[in-house]
């Protein structure tokens, strides 16, 4: 009965989504002549849209009470949960296997259409298109729920309990992870879909950028939260030390945020300049293809083991979509460009707008080799028969220097002006606090950090770090000047102000405060594995161990084998005991869970080796020292805000852009 | 105990390291026969797991990873290099188990690719640059918009305060 309303919703609202794609082609097509019946048929269109979404949640809805009552006549349930799955995770279990996590993207992607519709419906002329290619998307992810990957299949026997999920995915961030990246995934459709719109009406400037600003920085901030909330979750469960392992899965959310970020910062030039029209649109395109790549990705399995391949079809299906959307977004953006053209030109290569080019050229230069990279598997498998992996070390060589030029260009395209700056100028108020941080990394130097790497990294992080500062403290001090305000009221004003700006310059922060950290762990981690019996010592630079046994326990369905360690310091004194353990679930899957002592200076983090044999009485412990990678996290937050700031809703702005749609309206006679 | 070093720059200095590579191998089982788990963990994490793509072995927690282990120590302790074991590995099962492809057939294009992105990304750069001040020459562009000749006294201040009116 379950399954069957489950099927019920998700089937309609898949009729739904295709009687939006024909209910606007045909609004299209009468409009020219018959613009009442045009309406009509697109209105109608527009509220297929609107009941897609709560269709959805009704299945969303279902699937979860199916779930609570441990209905193993349906397959998916009995995939991923057992009688005994605590509560909240058997809700969560909604996105903890492959046809779920497919119904949690057309959730959420229905809810970004539906609210950018509901938003949106003034837009009179964008909207048909819009609406038709917003629904390509939607029809191909409800398709594949409906069909290939169908969360309410039955099972083919009723099972007495389930499998229940894998343990790796029973962790509150990595329950936290999959909703947020499939929010920056199909929010990013929404930017995408108005600029196909803005082809195919051939309203050229930069109203569909306008309109989907607030939504592209929405579908970046979730993407950032997904990437954050992965990478503190690898360094909590995954044992190895790291929080980022340039993992094909890594990439592949990693990429479409790339060249999201290059995306936010060149339509700023276009907004002011009226250039890189077609630039920004093959940006978006980009973005909207990789992220139909990135949920292939991870979806299918492709790049985990090319052998996987041939075992599932969907692949297909999937490649088959994206030419699809390939072949159409490429043909209009053709079909357009000499209106894409820009009428303008760079003045200058010092001026704001060069630098935003510089900062695209470098962004998606990072981007092509990570993609090359993490494709290198398939390219080698396809050319030479053998699967090439490409390796963390690989990756940071090739990106490194350009991350590093990234960095610097963050703090001096602030201090560069439209049209045209002087050398001069940039020189004068570059120099001083490049200066600065000579001072301090010399300071460094003579402290005894000889890793020039290293110290070519903190200087280009202290140099752009004052002068983004800078960039808030001259703001400031001109208003304070000018209007007499205090400078907390000041500096307030300026986030209010323009929080786009500001809000910029504080994820610039955040982005600074990380690369402290990722230095800080990249150039000077340093790891030891050592085999340990009862009263055994060890030392790492300043840290000293003493194994004191293994406890082995049951918690649950889950066998827990505990160490436990004492720390202390180069004195002999005892800082902490430390319990690293190793859980390993009914099915004999294994989890490594690392204990740390945690500062801002360095974490001490230790793991228990499960893989290397453990008894009560001795152990294999890997400890890692971990310099300075507290300042990732307090980076990230940063960051979070800045975009929050970013984002956030202006009143102002909405004012503006009713107006301008009000004369819009006017001006073609509506 | 291994101190990752800053690697990035070294892309430049390519043949360099290759040769360096080639010449130096660690003497791995320096002391007395005592071959360390860092001294196996050090050749371990070049190598990746056979069977789950991209994980390095030394923290890998399959059987085939254990056994890759042993094997490494065993290897050690008889004296050979760490050089000489990667080579043991590639030769065997490929060189794709080699966690960073060798600078040498296909995984050549490892090596080559980022240079090649970077260069054709100057020269697209470049041309669209060209291609932009033809337009502009064609349709007049936007000449209305050029900066006060004249520089003020601080122009940075000059444009906030500019901006700070507009909004």
């Amino acid at each position: 009965m379950f399954a069957d309303l489950g099927h019920a919703a998700i089937r309609i609202s898949l009729l739904f989504a295709i009687f939006t794609a024909v209910g606007s082609l045909i609004g299209i097509a009468v409009g020219r002549r018959d613009r009442a019946r045009a309406r009509l048929w697109i209105e109608s269109a527009r509220n297929a849209t609107l009941v897609t979404f709560p269709l959805l949640l009704i299945a969303c809805a279902i699937m979860v009470a199916a779930l609570l009552r441990n209905d193993f006549s349906i397959e998916y349930v009995r995939q991923v949960t057992t009688i005994n799955t605590p509560t909240f995770l058997k809700v969560t279990s909604l996105w903890g296997g492959q046809a779920g996590s497919l119904l949690l993207w057309n959730v959420l992607l229905a809810g970004f259409l539906a609210a950018a519709w509901l938003r949106k419906s003034d837009e009179r002329e964008l909207m048909p298109y819009a609406l038709l290619v917003g629904s390509f998307t939607q029809i191909f992810f409800l398709y594949l729920t409906s069909f290939p990957e169908d969360p309410f299949a039955r099972a083919a026997f009723v099972a007495a309990d389930g499998n229940g999920l894998s343990p790796l995915l029973r962790h509150p961030l990595m329950i936290l992870h999959p909703p947020m990246l499939y929010l920056g995934y199909t929010g990013f459709v929404v930017p995408f879909t108005f600029a196909i719109a803005a082809l195919m009406t051939g309203r050229l400037d930069d109203g569909w950028i306008r309109i989907t600003r607030r939504w592209t920085l929405a579908a970046w901030l979730f993407l950032s939260l997904g990437l954050i909330l992965g990478g503190r979750w690898a360094y909590d469960v995954l044992g190895w030390g790291g929080y980022w392992a340039w993992d094909p899965v890594e990439n592949v959310a990693f990429i479409p945020w790339l060249t999201g970020t290059a995306f936010l910062h060149s339509v700023m030039i276009q907004e002011k300049r009226g250039m890189f029209k077609m630039w920004n649109i093959v940006l978006i395109i980009a973005t909207y293809l990789l992220v139909i790549y990135g949920t292939l990705i991870v979806r299918t399995g492709l790049l985990q083991s090319v052998h996987a391949f041939a075992k599932s079809d969907i692949q297909w299906v999937f490649f088959g979509f994206m030419s699809g959307m390939l072949i159409f977004s490429t043909f209009w953006a053709t079909w357009r460009a000499s209106a894409l053209r820009s009428q303008n030109y760079l003045r200058s290569l010092l001026s704001r707008e060069a630098a935003f080019l510089f900062n695209n050229f470098i962004i998606v230069a990072i981007s092509l080799i990570v993609f090359v990279f993490t494709n290198f598997t398939l390219l080698s498998e396809f050319f030479v028969g053998q699967e090439y992996g490409v390796g963390p070390e690989t990756y940071n060589m090739a990106t490194g220097p350009l991350f590093a030029l990234l960095l610097v260009l963050m703090g001096v395209a602030p201090l560069t002006m439209w049209y045209r700056s002087s050398l001069r100028s940039l020189g004068r108020q570059s120099l001083w606090p490049a200066l600065v941080a000579l001072v301090i990394v010399l300071g460094l130097l003579v402290w005894g950090i000889r890793s020039w790497g290293a110290l070519v990294g903190f200087w280009i992080v202290i140099f752009s770090v004052i002068l983004t500062l800078l960039e808030f403290v001259r703001a400031a001090r001109a208003r304070v000047r000018r209007s007499g305000e205090g400078w907390l009221s000041a500096l307030r004003q300026l986030f209010v102000r323009n929080q786009r700006r500001y809000g910029g310059y504080l994820i610039h922060l955040g982005v600074l405060v990380m690369a402290f950290g990722i230095i800080g762990t990249e150039f000077f981690q340093v790891d030891r594995q050592v085999f340990l019996n009862i009263g055994d010592r060890a030392t790492l630079n300043n840290y000293t161990i003493e194994f004191r046994g293994t406890r082995f326990y049951q918690e649950l369905d889950v066998s827990v084998a505990e160490a436990e360690v004492l720390v202390y310091d180069q004195s002999g004194r005892l800082l902490t005991t430390l319990y690293p353990h190793t859980n390993i679930f009914q099915d004999g899957q294994g989890m490594t869970i690392p204990d740390a002592r945690s500062n801002l200076i360095e974490d001490f983090y230790m793991i228990l080796v499960n893989w290397e044999g453990v008894s009560e009485t001795g152990a294999t412990i890997r400890m890692y020292l971990n310099p300075l990678i507290n300042w990732v996290w307090l980076g990230g937050l940063v960051f979070i805000v800045g975009t929050l700031i970013a984002a956030w809703p202006d009143p102002l702005d909405e004012k503006i852009a009713a107006a301008e749609q009000k004369r819009f309206s006017l001006a073609i006679g509506d | 105990m291994a101190i990752k070093q800053f690697p990035s720059l070294r892309l430049w200095l390519l043949p360099l390291i290759a040769l360096f590579l080639l010449s130096v191998g660690r003497p791995a089982a320096a002391q007395e026969g005592g071959v360390t788990d860092d001294d196996v963990n050090d050749v371990a994490r070049q190598l990746f797991c056979p069977t789950c793509a991209t994980t390095p072995v030394d923290v890998c927690p399959t059987q085939v990873c254990a056994d890759w282990r042993e094997e490494i120590r065993n290897q050690l302790a008889a004296g050979r290099t760490e050089q000489q074991i990667l080579e043991y590995f590639s030769d065997r099962y490929g060189e794709g188990v080699l966690a960073n492809p060798p600078a040498s057939g296909f995984g050549l294009l490892v090596w080559i690719a980022p240079v090649v992105i970077f260069l054709a990304g100057v020269f697209v750069f470049a041309r669209y640059l060209r291609v932009l001040r033809q337009n502009a020459a064609a349709t007049g562009g936007d000449a209305a918009g050029t900066p006060a000749a004249s520089e003020p006294a601080d122009p940075y201040l000059t444009r906030l305060e500019q901006e700070l009116d507009q909004e």
